[in-house]
Formats: structure tokens, C-alpha cells, sequence
């Protein structure tokens, strides 16, 4: 490109970036991404610094916060870290949420079928259905997408698979699952004490966070983390490999069906996890309104964290905090839908950050 | 409900639909995909609603919609043109982003009232039965529904800007090379076309139901999107495809009364989307509908020159 | 006469997509004069094209002159406002397969209304004018032959009326009669003045149509041949011919690869009526039968587009054969996994080195990929696989700063190395030969790893594997065929033992003329 007086250039990077690189790319993107919507509130006729100040001190400074940014941040992680595993082979799995929520309706379920098992077999029993059917509303996602040839046909279809999970709940807690003492509150019974998960007294930090903890360093050793540039297992190279290169993939014998689906069943059930985990750990009713986009967040926090797992638990920790400081948001007068602006404008930057990962930019002054 | 209220509310579902749909065809014959469809209409839902409230005008209001419709997609356009990203990602980052900005625009209006586009009667043919009042005793977004329909299919199909169109979409290093500027039919493309689903979120607010509620659209966005699937990337197909998606929509409270619980009813049109979209999607896979119809051979491929 | 172009001083690199520059055109000088025909030759990879292409882009350096102004041409759209049309070579990128030929032609749409009968019409009067034979302007592309093609594209350039015509390879997929048409089209354009380069490798071709001749070798300027010796040269095609080879080639010919003689091995790999379509769906593999031995190697020669490049991705999978049968040692593999295909035994080094090549992942990884899954379990054996993969480096002596660096940053001569030292290192399951298949395995890169490439091939061959090589480079195929094959509009039209086969005899057989050259008919290479 030739201006007037200056000549810029755009070259394509031959090695990847280092480390510290990518990361100061990927703050300075974050850092644009929140200036944008600081912007859009000055507009408004609200003090974007301060309220950014408010929400960094509510959510990581107060005893109460701390904790609520921590019991958020348990959906966010379970959700964003399984999301990265198709992400890494570039399939893209948008319906999170809907996996999310059929995930809670299993737990559900299962704690409404069995209230008398004692908790050591009820919880992981809910898990285990929670997973299986998170997972389940995944593998069309996956199908369609190797078999659809319309590019964003999958897209469109993993989203779509919201609406159905979302309706199902709105139908149980109206009809069969439909608290007697609820006062028109569309929502379930107290789910049976077996099937509670332990909390943290005090806190709404329940137990989940260990098992999402030990999931997310699982897939860290054995589907991300390379030594000598040699990955654990098998999976974890052809993930690399088809999401690098699918053609190549498929022309060295590796089967894209199969990778797709194991995948969208690691990332949906995840999902299914996070499900069980927010019900049973957390607001113990099952109510329509449970998620309030953690499926969509979930996908910015995968990539905002680069798609690495050590990434993702920072990513999964500040769009907690931003949650977990909602209330400061609220109390500046805005709806809480703007925490969607915060994701939108990230993922932008995010997007374009890629951009100068694989490019830099060379510039002359002409004379 | 008399059948010519179900009829008339077909109608005023389905403007609602093909508006974005003609919107998108014309973002997706060019190369580009733009699933940000959500995110552009319920912005500019939003937005024109204010200006509505604001101005008293909905034609003002209707006109600010498009605007941030087409700003919206400018976004898209720089990300998936200039910087050749990911356009699946960028345009999910638009629908979040444009939810988000929807909350914004709309935060002081919620629970107002405006004044909804006035009907006018079409003379000598609002009195014909049943499609009189059907069709021809609307707002004038509705009748601009109906015009702009053969208008974009002549458009594609009969002018040189359309041919050169559809050859970016197909081939843009074909279209290059006989000196065809490609960054710009993208960017036109996609700005008009994001304009267009400004209109579909403003007639939403200023003509079907005026009012403003979060997250109003419900996600038919998305379907708009499956539309476009659906209707073959072509403007008529397009039309018959949203009347038709309008009575899913419309036929859901005609079912109320039936027994069958409403969420149940409620998924119809999201289930029969994606029943479309799989029966689509193993029609367009057989190679030899595939070398005549389907999607733009350079959807969704980045251009490079040289 | 008048000198009406003149590019002078050109200088154009390419980054190889990681740090490597390639100096494609270096300090080129060419000069074009009104009414003449100029050839352009050169090998593949010798910057023809490149050198061409700057009359719609920017070089690195250097000054284009048309018509004694300087003029700087950023785009094809200034190319056409200057009057240069351009026929190019790689059509995937300049038709559009889904339109009819009439819906192709955009400079025919002007005004803001679009008359199809109208568009028609000027089509059919311009195939007329310029007599370029039968074409229905309302077929769509991809029902066209490669010949009708490649008139389409002649004809979009044409009918801009353009000064200066250049045509890039305009003749690689005509049958002789269009080839016949397409030059007496140039000498009638050179009657009215017009000005043609034409891009070829073809040396008869080059000496019939040219006034004079330019050879490029290396981005550089071997010699400009002025109109008197070309015009000798017509005198004596055969010598002009050779004597072009050698400005082509240069000096540095390669020396004669030693070739043991070598009892044929048993059948490895047999086909028998294969028929596949290519990528729209219009069948290219015409019922091809013929079989490979261990220790042989057969050569599939042909112009490119006959159908090499489907008949042998049929082989491995990678598109579907939609008749007839391919055997394996004897069992039918045809259309199984192509992992299965793959673990029985079938090396493949594809021409296209995008779908064999993972250019952000590193050396090792590309080299694992034949590899990681030879142990059973979930697990990779790391430790198994740095000591192979380092070893491979080794052996091949792959030139990379680290097994861990990006394919990306290597060169494309130990790109096309880390293809091969993976694909010809595989093990076949015990008591059984190897399958490799070579598709072009030496396209584009320098002399050394060319010879080098082919020496593995003929180690290969002595070690007991069936190679099946395919190669539009007949060199290539002469000097290391047992048995050549030659491909022609999607049949085997002749098999002739290496032996007795002359440049000539397979060279015709490519040109689709079937004489008593063939020595060894088609029976006897179908019966088992």
C-alpha cells in the first residue's frame, strides 16, 4: 500500500512469534478490546474507567466477590477448555449453550429419578449423564460438519441446537419437573440433598472446581502440551495436524469423522459438565434462565486464552471477574446484556491479533 | 383466529425473515460469509426504535437502523477482507457484539411506546378478498419487501453488477484478472447487505411489534441465515422459503389451544430449520447438483491477489 | 520495425513463504516490436510467467515502457486500459466453472443491463473473425473439454481488441487441430499489426510461430534469438531444436543415472478398467488398465491434464474411482480407507505439496505423520520417533536449523525432501514390495535435488519396490523408466519398453498420434 508520504507493507511472518510476543499481542488486543467499549459507555454518559476500576475491585478485592468470581469462573473454564479442543482443529462449536443446558437437565433427571442414592454414587451418576447427553447434542454438530458441505452450515446448525435444549427446560419446570411451592416461578424443586454438591461454606465455590481443575490439566498433558514437539497421544497430533491442515490430514490416512467427533464429544460434554456442576452446585433448581450466555462467553474465553489451557484459566478468570462485577454494572444504570460487548469487541481484537501473529508490518517514509 | 389474520400475520413474519434473507444472499453471492445476521438486526432493532422515540419519525428510525446495520458489517468486511480472518469467528464476534450493543442503544427505552408504521391500503387491489387484506393493506416496509425481491434477483441476474457479483463469489481471481476491483464488490456487498438486515431489525421495531425487550429477536437471525441455505443463495427461492418459515412461526399460536405443551410448539421453528438444513445439506453433497447450484465457490475463501 | 514494449531491468522475488527469497526474474530485459511474435521459453520455473505477470503488478524493480512512455501497471484492469490482454495458463483461476462461456466473458457485459442474446451474439461473430471453431456460448465451463477451455480463454482475451496479446501456454491442452487453428489466428493478428508473446516449453512450437525467441533459465536471460536465426532455425526445426534445449537447459546437463538391469519383481500393483471423474465431475480416467512389478518402474508420460493426476490419486483414495478395479497384490484396495490403502504398503509423493505437507507444523511433525501410528495403543512412542525422524534429517541430509523449525522456513528443495525421505522410508508389511507413487516428484526444484530425488527413486526400484512415476517432464521419464506408459485424453494409448523407446515415439503418442511406434501393445500389459 503507497500513501502519500509513507509506504506500508504487510509481510508474512516466517517463524511464529515467541511466547512473550504472543502474549503482549494478545493483551494489547484485550486492552483495545476494552477501549472500544470504553467509548461506547463515554457515549452513554458513563465513566468508563471508573466503572472498569469498580469491577476489578469488586471481583478481585472484595472477600464476597473474590468468592463469586471464583464460583463463575467453574462454568466459564469446564465450557471454554472443552470448547478449545474442536476449536484446535478447527471445528467450530457454537452451541455450547445448548449443550450447557441439556447438560443441567440430565442432572436433574437423574437427582429427581434417584433422590435416595447416597451422594457418592448420585453426583458422579449426574455427571456421567450429563456428559453423555451434553455430548450427545454435540455429535450432529460434528456429523454436519463433515458431511455438510455449505461452510458455517455446522455453525448455523450447533446454534440452532440451543433453542430445543433451552425449550425442553421451559417445558419440564412448567410440567412434569414444575416446583408445586413455586409460586408461578417457572423453575424445579430444591434438587434432593444427596445430589447437592459441597460447597465451600459461605461461598457458592462448590466441588466442581476440582474436577474441572483436573480435566483441564488432562488435556493439557495429554492432548496439548508437546516435548520435543512430539504431543502425549495420538489424538492430540492428529488435533494439531487436521486443525493445521485438514487436506493433508485426510491424505496420510486420518480420519476427519473420527476427529470431529471425538472432539465435539470431548467439547460438548464439558459443557454437559459445567451444566451439572451450575445446578447441582450452585443455584440447585433447574430454571430457563440458567445460563445467561456462559455458552457464548465460554467461546471468547477459549480464545481470548489462545487456545491453551494455561491461557484459558487466566481468559476464564477475567471474564469471571467481569461477570462476578456485573452488579457494578448494573449500579451505572446499563443493561447486563453489555457484557456481550465486552465479549463481541475482545473477540475482534482477538481476531485481528491473529492478523500480526502471521504478519508484521514494514513501513518507509518515501521522500 | 380468522383466517385472514393468520393470513395477514404470515405476512408480517415473513417480511421480517426475507428482508435479512435478500440481505445475506447478496453478502454470500459475493464470497463472503457474514453470521453476524443476529447481531445486525437486533442492533438495529434497537436502534431504530430510539430514533423512532427520539425523532417521532419511523421513517428516520428505519433509516438509522440500516445505518448500523451497515456499519455493523463494515466491521466484518475489515476483518474478513482487509485482514483475511476467519469469517465464521468474526462474524460470531459480530452477533455477540451487536447483542451486546443492542442492550446499549435500547437501555433508556424500554417499556416506551411509539407509534407503529401505519398500513396503507393499496387502491383498487386491498379490496380483493382474502389477498387484500393479506398482502396489499401493509406497511410500506412490507410493500418494499415485495419490491426489493425481483429487484436484487434482477440485479444478480440481468446487470452487469450483478454478473461481476456472482463471478467474485464463484472465482474472484477470475473476476481480477479482467480488471474487476474485488476488495470493493466485497465491501459493497457486505455493507449493502448488513444494511439490509438493519431494515429487517427496524421493521421489526417500528412496524411488527413496537416495542423494545432484550434479546427480542429470539435468535432468528440465525434462521436467516438457514434461509439462505435453504433458499439456494437465490432471491425468488428466497421469497418462497420465508412465507414459508413465517407459518412455522405464525402456525405455533394457531397450536396453543391444542393440548400440546407450548414449548414443544415453540421449537417447531427452530426443528424445522435444522430438518431443512440436513435435508439441504445431503441434497447439495451429490457432485452433480453440486456443479450447477450450492453455495458460491469462493464462500468463506480468502482473496489473494497474484 | 517498431518496438512497442519494452520491459527492462525486471526484477521480481518471492518470499518462499518463510524468510527464503526467490529470485524469480533477475534483471530481465525483453523487448517486443509491433507485429512480431515472441516466445518466451524456458523450463518450469525458469520465470516466464513471472515475467509476463509484471505487466499487471508491480516488479520489485525495473521500468516497463510501452509505446516509448513509461507506464506503471499496477493491476490487470491498467494492463487492459494500456491494450494488453492476457490469456493465462492456470484456468482454475480464471473461469469460472459454474457460468457458460458467455457469463465468463465480462468485458462483453458493459452498460449497467446485461443482454445475454446480445453477449451471444458478439461470441459467436468473434469465434467466426478469429476462427476459433465451434463454441455454444451458453455451455457452462465445466462441461468443456481442457482445448475448449483454453480457446474460451483465448477468446476473453481477444475480444478486448488488445495491442498486445500474450498467451501462456496457450497450446498445453488443444488437440492438434486447435493448435493448428490457434497459430494461423497468430499470423493473421501479426498481418494486422498486432503484437504476441507466446509462453511456451514446447521447442517445435516455439521455432514454427516465432519471429524471435527469448530463453529464460533461472529468472535470468540465457539469449534473445533475433529474426535471423530463428529464421534459420525453421530451415531445421530438429537442430533449431536442440540447440533451444540447450540454452533451456544449460550447461550443467545432468549426468546419466546408472540404471542396473534388474529381473522383474512380482505384479505389485494392477488396474483394470479404472474410470474417474475429476473435480466437476466429468470423467478423466477412460477404463486405464495396466500393471507395475517389483523392481520396475513404469512411467506414465503425457501432457499434463490427461488424467495423470486423477488415475493416481484414484490409486491412494484421494478421489473416489467410479469404475473398474484397482488390485494390490492381487486383493482389490479400490475405494478402501485410505489409511488401509496406506498400512498395505502405498507410498504416494503428491504433485501437490499443500495436501502433503503441514507448513506451520514443524519438520518432525511432518515427518511423523507416516509413522506416529505404526505402535498400537493411544499413546506416540517418543522416543521411537525423534530417533526415526532424526535419522531421516540425517540420511537425506534435510537442511533445517532444527528437527523443530517449521516446514515453513525450509526451502523448496527440502520441502520436496522431507516429502520424500517420509514417503520412500515406509516399511510394507512382511514378504511384500513397496508401491510408490511419484507424481512430478521433481517439479520446480534445482538440479541438484532433482538428481538427488531421482536417484532415491532408482535406489527404491533396486530395492525390490514397484514405482509408478508420472511425469510431464519426458527427460524424466526416459532416463528412469523400465516401461512407459503414455497417458492421452484420459486412455493409455501406448506402452512402449524403455529400451526402444526414442524422444521422438513418445513424444508423438503425447501428441495423441498413435503409429506402429507402440512396440508393446495394450494387451499385453492388461493380461494378468
Amino acid at each position: 500500500m503507497k500513501l502519500r508520504f509513507i509506504e506500508i507493507k504487510m509481510k508474512k511472518r516466517g517463524e511464529k512469534p515467541t511466547f512473550m510476543l504472543s502474549v503482549i499481542i494478545r493483551l494489547l488486543s484485550l486492552a483495545m478490546g476494552l477501549g472500544v467499549v470504553a467509548a461506547l459507555f463515554l457515549l452513554q454518559g458513563v465513566n468508563p474507567l471508573l466503572l472498569y476500576f469498580n469491577i476489578f475491585r469488586v471481583a478481585f478485592f472484595t472477600q464476597y466477590g473474590l468468592a463469586e468470581t471464583l464460583s463463575r469462573m467453574i462454568p466459564l473454564l469446564c465450557i471454554g477448555i472443552g470448547l478449545s479442543v474442536p476449536f484446535r482443529a478447527k471445528i467450530d462449536n457454537i452451541g455450547a449453550e445448548g449443550q450447557f443446558l441439556v447438560g443441567a437437565i440430565a442432572a436433574a433427571g437423574v437427582a429427581f429419578s434417584f433422590p435416595d442414592l447416597p451422594a457418592v454414587l448420585l453426583i458422579p451418576l449426574m455427571f456421567a449423564a450429563g456428559f453423555a447427553l451434553g455430548a450427545l447434542w454435540a455429535i450432529p454438530v460434528a456429523i454436519f460438519r463433515v458431511m455438510g458441505k455449505f461452510k458455517g452450515a455446522d455453525v448455523v446448525l450447533s446454534f440452532l441446537m440451543v433453542f430445543p435444549a433451552y425449550l425442553l427446560i421451559v417445558y419440564l419446570v412448567n410440567g412434569p419437573w414444575k416446583d408445586p411451592e413455586g409460586w408461578g416461578f417457572t423453575q424445579s424443586p430444591l434438587f434432593p440433598v444427596n445430589s447437592q454438591i459441597w460447597q465451600l461454606p459461605g461461598t457458592r465455590i462448590h466441588l466442581t472446581i476440582l474436577l474441572v481443575l483436573a480435566l483441564t490439566f488432562l488435556i493439557h498433558y495429554y492432548l496439548v502440551r508437546t516435548k520435543e514437539g512430539i504431543p502425549e497421544t495420538k489424538l492430540g497430533y492428529e488435533i494439531n495436524v487436521v486443525g493445521e491442515n485438514p487436506e493433508a490430514g485426510a491424505a496420510a490416512g486420518i480420519n476427519f469423522l473420527k476427529i470431529a467427533l471425538i472432539t465435539m464429544i470431548i467439547s460438548g460434554g464439558m459443557a454437559g459438565l459445567a451444566g451439572v456442576g451450575e445446578v447441582a452446585g450452585n443455584l440447585l433448581r433447574l430454571r430457563p434462565e440458567i445460563s445467561t450466555g456462559l455458552g457464548f462467553t465460554g467461546i471468547v474465553v477459549a480464545w481470548l486464552g489462545g487456545l491453551n489451557p494455561l491461557g484459558i484459566i487466566l481468559s476464564s478468570l477475567f471474564f469471571a471477574g467481569l461477570l462476578a462485577g456485573g452488579v457494578e454494572i448494573q449500579m451505572a444504570g446499563l443493561p447486563v446484556t453489555v457484557i456481550d460487548l465486552f465479549n463481541g469487541s475482545i473477540l475482534f481484537f482477538v481476531l485481528l491479533a491473529e492478523f500480526f501473529m502471521r504478519f508484521k508490518i514494514e513501513w518507509r517514509i518515501l521522500k | 383466529m380468522s383466517i385472514v389474520l393468520i393470513g395477514s400475520s404470515i405476512v408480517t413474519a415473513a417480511t421480517f425473515f426475507l428482508i435479512p434473507t435478500l440481505g445475506e444472499i447478496l453478502t454470500e453471492r459475493s464470497g463472503i460469509l457474514n453470521l453476524g445476521v443476529e447481531g445486525m438486526v437486533i442492533s438495529s432493532a434497537a436502534a431504530a426504535f430510539a430514533v423512532t422515540y427520539l425523532t417521532g419519525n419511523a421513517m428516520i428510525g428505519v433509516l438509522a437502523g440500516m445505518a448500523v446495520g451497515g456499519i455493523l458489517a463494515l466491521i466484518h468486511a475489515i476483518l474478513s477482507i482487509t485482514f483475511n480472518r476467519n469469517q465464521v469467528v468474526s462474524g460470531i464476534s459480530l452477533t455477540v457484539f451487536g447483542t451486546g450493543l443492542s442492550g446499549l442503544l435500547g437501555r433508556d427505552f424500554v417499556g416506551r411506546t411509539i407509534a407503529a408504521l401505519q398500513p396503507i391500503p393499496i387502491l383498487g387491489l386491498s379490496d380483493i378478498p382474502f389477498f387484500g387484506p393479506v398482502f396489499f393493506n401493509k406497511d410500506i416496509l412490507v410493500y418494499a419487501s415485495f419490491i426489493l425481491v425481483p429487484v436484487l434477483w434482477f440485479i444478480l441476474f440481468r446487470t452487469r453488477i450483478g454478473i461481476v457479483i456472482r463471478t467474485v463469489g464463484e472465482n474472484p481471481a477470475a473476476a481480477y484478472t479482467q480488471g474487476i476491483n474485488v476488495i470493493l464488490v466485497r465491501y459493497l456487498c457486505v455493507i449493502l447487505g448488513g444494511m439490509l438486515c438493519g431494515l429487517g431489525g427496524a421493521y421489526m421495531t417500528v412496524a411488527w411489534m413496537p416495542a423494545w425487550t432484550e434479546g427480542m429477536t429470539g435468535g432468528r437471525g440465525w434462521i436467516v441465515i438457514a434461509l439462505t441455505v435453504v433458499a439456494l443463495w437465490h432471491p425468488i427461492t428466497a421469497f418462497l422459503g420465508a412465507y414459508l418459515f413465517g407459518m412455522f412461526h405464525v402456525l405455533q399460536f394457531s397450536f396453543q389451544l391444542s393440548g400440546i405443551p407450548v414449548a414443544f410448539i415453540n421449537m417447531l421453528p427452530y426443528l424445522s430449520t435444522i430438518a431443512f438444513l440436513l435435508a439441504w445439506g445431503i441434497l447439495l453433497n451429490k457432485q452433480k447438483v453440486k456443479r450447477i447450484i450450492g453455495a458460491p465457490s469462493a464462500l468463506c475463501v480468502p482473496f489473494e491477489k497474484g | 520495425m517498431v518496438t512497442v514494449l519494452k520491459m527492462q531491468n525486471i526484477c521480481k522475488s518471492f518470499v518462499g513463504e518463510g524468510g527464503g527469497e526467490i529470485r524469480a526474474n533477475d534483471n530481465i530485459t525483453f523487448t517486443l516490436k509491433r507485429g512480431e511474435v515472441h516466445a518466451l521459453l524456458g523450463e518450469n520455473g525458469a520465470g516466464k510467467s513471472t515475467l509476463v505477470m509484471n505487466l499487471c503488478r508491480e516488479p520489485d524493480s525495473g521500468t516497463v515502457i510501452l509505446n516509448g512512455e513509461k507506464v506503471e501497471l499496477h493491476s490487470p484492469r491498467d494492463a487492459l486500459k494500456h491494450g494488453i490482454g492476457i490469456a493465462y495458463q492456470d484456468l482454475s483461476r480464471t473461469l469460472v466453472e459454474r457460468h457458460t462461456i458467455a457469463e465468463n466473458i465480462l468485458s462483453l457485459a458493459t452498460g449497467f443491463l446485461l443482454s445475454p442474446s446480445a453477449i451471444e451474439e458478439a461470441i459467436r461473430e468473434a469465434l467466426v473473425e478469429y476462427d476459433l471453431g465451434e463454441l455454444d456460448p451458453q455451455m457452462s465451463i465445466w462441461k468443456l473439454s481442457g482445448g475448449e477451455k483454453q480457446r474460451v480463454e483465448i477468446l476473453k482475451a481477444l475480444i478486448t481488441n488488445p495491442d498486445i496479446l500474450i498467451l501462456d501456454e496457450p497450446t498445453s491442452m488443444q488437440t492438434p487441430l486447435e493448435v493448428e487453428r490457434l497459430f494461423s489466428l497468430i499470423e493473421t493478428l501479426k498481418a494486422q499489426g498486432k503484437s504476441v508473446v507466446i509462453i511456451t516449453h514446447h521447442l517445435g512450437e516455439a521455432i514454427r510461430i516465432s519471429n524471435r525467441i527469448t530463453v529464460l533459465r533461472g529468472g535470468k536471460v540465457v539469449d534473445t534469438l533475433d529474426e535471423v536465426r530463428v529464421e534459420a532455425m525453421k530451415k531445421e526445426p530438429e537442430k533449431g531444436a536442440r540447440e533451444l534445449a540447450q540454452l533451456m537447459v544449460g550447461r550443467e546437463v545432468l549426468y546419466d543415472l546408472e540404471r542396473k538391469g534388474l529381473q522383474e519383481g512380482p505384479i505389485v500393483l494392477a488396474t483394470q478398467d479404472l474410470r474417474v471423474n475429476n473435480d466437476m465431475g466429468v470423467q478423466v480416467v477412460n477404463s486405464v488398465s495396466f500393471k507395475v512389478r517389483g523392481n520396475q518402474i513404469l512411467g506414465i508420460a503425457g501432457v499434463a491434464g490427461n488424467g495423470q493426476r486423477e488415475l493416481v490419486e484414484s490409486i491412494v483414495h484421494w478421489r473416489e474411482a467410479t469404475g473398474g478395479n484397482i488390485h494390490l497384490h492381487g486383493e482389490v484396495i479400490t475405494n478402501k480407507p485410505i489409511k488401509e490403502i496406506r498400512d498395505r504398503g502405498v507410498s504416494f509423493v503428491p504433485e501437490n505439496r499443500k495436501k502433503a505437507l503441514i507448513l506451520n507444523m514443524s519438520v518432525r511433525a511432518n515427518l511423523m505423520i507416516s509413522y506416529y501410528a505404526d505402535t498400537p495403543g493411544l499413546f506416540v512412542d517418543r522416543e521411537a520417533m525423534i530417533k526415526k525422524t532424526d535419522g531421516l534429517i540425517k540420511r537425506f541430509s534435510i537442511e533445517t536449523p532444527s528437527p523443530l523449525a517449521p516446514v515453513r522456513s525450509l526451502s523448496g528443495g527440502n520441502r520436496q525432501k522431507v516429502v520424500v525421505a517420509r514417503e520412500l522410508s515406509r516399511q510394507p508389511p512382511k514378504g511384500e514390495q513397496l508401491l510408490l507413487i511419484a507424481e512430478n516428484p521433481t517439479f520446480g526444484l534445482d538440479v541438484a535435488t532433482t538428481q538427488f530425488v531421482r536417484q532415491e527413486l532408482l535406489k527404491m526400484r533396486t530395492a525390490g519396490a514397484a514405482v509408478l512415476l508420472v511425469s510431464s517432464d519426458l527427460t524424466e521419464i526416459m532416463t528412469l523408466s523400465d516401461m512407459i506408459a503414455v497417458m492421452y485424453k484420459g486412455k493409455i494409448i501406448g506402452v512402449l519398453d524403455a529400451s526402444s523407446a526414442t524422444r521422438e515415439s513418445v513424444g508423438l503418442l503425447m501428441g495423441g498420434v498413435v503409429g506402429e511406434t507402440s512396440n508393446v501393445g495394450e494387451d499385453e500389459l492388461i493380461e494378468a
